[in-house]
């Protein structure tokens, strides 16, 4: 289907997106209704123009590809693809008329490092942003970070044994719940269950930071959207050091890590699996990657002299590798001092926390810790099978929601993904090479949007060049959909341009 | 019991167990809290191991 699609394709494709387009419009009104409530005019007005335009858009779709096909596996690729593309298109139009992006482009920009959990942003001000269009920016990464989650469990895991291993490491037969409607219930289960925990503890400490309580409330809301969807974006532009708590930051990185977390796993605990936390190979996988990251992490910070107090360096670079590692993007030191204080090692060790990530099946990207693991497996299997005599039977087993026994496909899977990855990061690197950016830079702000995991050093600003703007618009997008959707969709596009629909 | 896929046991095969937003998912929540301290208290450990030996 992917190569040679029909018109029944594109009407399916063309309603899907334009339901979840009409949905995004209504959902703007939650920010209309704040600004309403606190008394911003000028964004009210901003969010009634986009939600009208997302409507309508939404609503003339939904009518003109009208069909009673149902979706299959190669068109929910293309579908996921087109709606992660579209969405921003209608997320950025109040963005836009907020004045704090430098045009259209840097609205699209916003609403996709958005949409796809990214962080890195172009708004110019930020701290004086109106408070409704906050709320958006964040909206914009709870519909994103939750969305991808039941694409992933869904979608992606049912489009094709191979995929699936893809995506999941696992594959279709093991979706946590047999549909769309089921896995997106638990998942907003999840949500609002660590949202009743999560707000008020943040709301205390945020208002125990020195904030009054009203305000506190808000920056308890955007705070914990951005660590539980592993997002990124903050309300203010000293992201998590405007709060200067160690309260906060403790919270934080409860709500990272619990948003890292496979919900394959998440619900396996729900289930009362409690053993499941530690034999699950990618539970395992992670946690020794992220010590290990932060073990060499505290090794440079230490060499460099960057922090006086042994409190200090576990402070800000466990936050920091936790930060990275799960992909979210907060952060408590300025960006532009792990350049000029950090030295060499311990931003290095940032860059690979983001480009290793969390685990599938959560909202973090990069490469995902099962993959890691798969891949470690593998290894040890071929090693086990070169010591071993010729006719030995090698059997390599792990644990995901039970014992299993690895697959060459699955480290195929695995491997080509790390590939892809790897060709990503570094493809985006090249381009800031070019632009006559340093190595470090360059890697770094690239790692970032193709991981989705918006640190930034400071080369992400409003005034960046408008190619590396697009480069890194679509790394956030190959990115955060693991390259499959994308290369299905534009073989979709050729597909079209070559009149074969 | 063996699954199409050849694992031993399957998720998708197991009793499913009613979710409790109130008692599975406290004490799912707590144990992810948990672990998470664990692992907080691990990298503690390991940043005062390497600043005694830098």
């Amino acid at each position: 289907m992917l190569f040679r699609p029909d018109a029944d394709d594109l009407k399916l494709i063309g309603l899907y997106t334009g339901t979840v387009v009409y949905g995004v419009g209504v959902v703007m009104l939650v920010p209309m209704m704040v600004a309403v409530a606190l008394g911003e005019r000028n964004e009210a007005l901003a969010f009634v123009i986009g939600a009208a335009l997302a409507v309508s858009a939404g609503a003339a779709s939904r009518l003109a590809f009208r069909t009673r096909s149902s979706l299959g596996g190669g068109q929910g690729l293309v579908t996921v693809a087109m709606i992660w593309t579209v969405v921003p298109i209608f997320g950025a139009v109040p963005l836009l008329l907020s004045g704090h992006y430098a045009g259209y482009l840097d609205a699209y920009f916003e609403a996709t490092s958005g949409f796809a959990t990214i962080g890195l942003t172009l708004a110019n001000d930020l701290d004086h942003m109106a408070r409704s269009m906050n709320v958006w920016r964040h909206l914009l990464h709870m519909l994103g970070g939750q969305g991808i989650v039941v694409v992933v469990l869904t979608i992606f895991a049912s489009a094709g044994g191979a995929i699936g291993s893809l995506y999941t490491g696992e594959g279709e037969k093991d979706r946590i719940l047999p549909n769309v409607v089921s896995s997106a219930q638990f998942i907003l289960r999840v949500f609002v269950a660590y949202a009743a925990v999560g707000l008020p503890l943040l709301w205390l400490a945020v208002w125990r930071a020195g904030l009054d309580p009203a305000p506190a409330v808000f920056h308890a809301f955007t705070l914990f959207i951005t660590a539980f969807d592993t997002a990124g974006f903050a309300p203010m532009a000293s992201s998590a050091a405007f709060y200067r708590s160690q309260l906060v930051e403790s919270i934080l990185v409860v709500v990272m890590v619990a948003g890292a977390f496979s919900f394959a796993i998440h619900y396996q605990l729900w289930q009362g699996r409690r053993q499941e936390l530690i034999r699950n190979l990618e539970s395992r996988t992670a946690a020794i990657s992220v010590l290990a990251v932060f073990t060499v992490m505290a090794v440079g910070l230490v060499r460099t002299g960057t922090f006086t107090s042994t409190g200090e360096l576990f402070r800000h670079g466990f936050f920091q590798t936790l930060s990275a590692h799960t992909t979210t993007g907060l952060s408590t030191v300025p960006g532009a001092l792990f350049v000029s204080d950090w030295g060499a090692l311990a931003p290095a060790m940032v860059v690979i926390g983001m480009a290793l990530g969390g685990m599938a099946g959560s909202t973090a990207g990069g490469i995902k810790a099962i993959r890691i693991g798969l891949l470690v497996k593998g290894i040890r299997r071929d090693i086990r099978r070169v010591l071993l005599p010729e006719n030995a039977v090698v059997v390599e087993t792990y644990h995901a929601s039970g014992p299993r026994i690895l697959r060459d496909e699955q480290v195929r899977g695995a491997a080509t993904l790390l590939i892809l990855y790897l060709l990503l990061y570094l493809g985006g690197g090249m381009l800031g090479l070019f632009y006559g950016y340093d190595l470090r830079l360059s890697l770094f702000e690239s790692t970032a949007a193709g991981a989705t995991g918006g640190l930034s050093v400071g080369l992400v600003r409003p005034d960046l060049e408008t190619p590396l703007k697009v480069l890194y618009i679509v790394q956030m997008l190959v990115g955060r959909l693991e390259f499959v959707a994308m290369f299905a969709l534009a073989g979709y596009v050729v597909s079209v341009l070559r009149g074969r629909v | 019991m063996s699954s199409d896929s050849g694992h031993p046991t399957d998720v998708s095969r197991q009793r499913e167990r009613p979710v409790s937003l109130f008692r599975s998912g406290a004490i799912g929540m707590a144990l992810l809290a948990l672990a998470t301290v664990g692992l907080v208290a691990a990298a503690a450990v390991i940043a005062v191991v390497v600043a005694a030996l830098g």
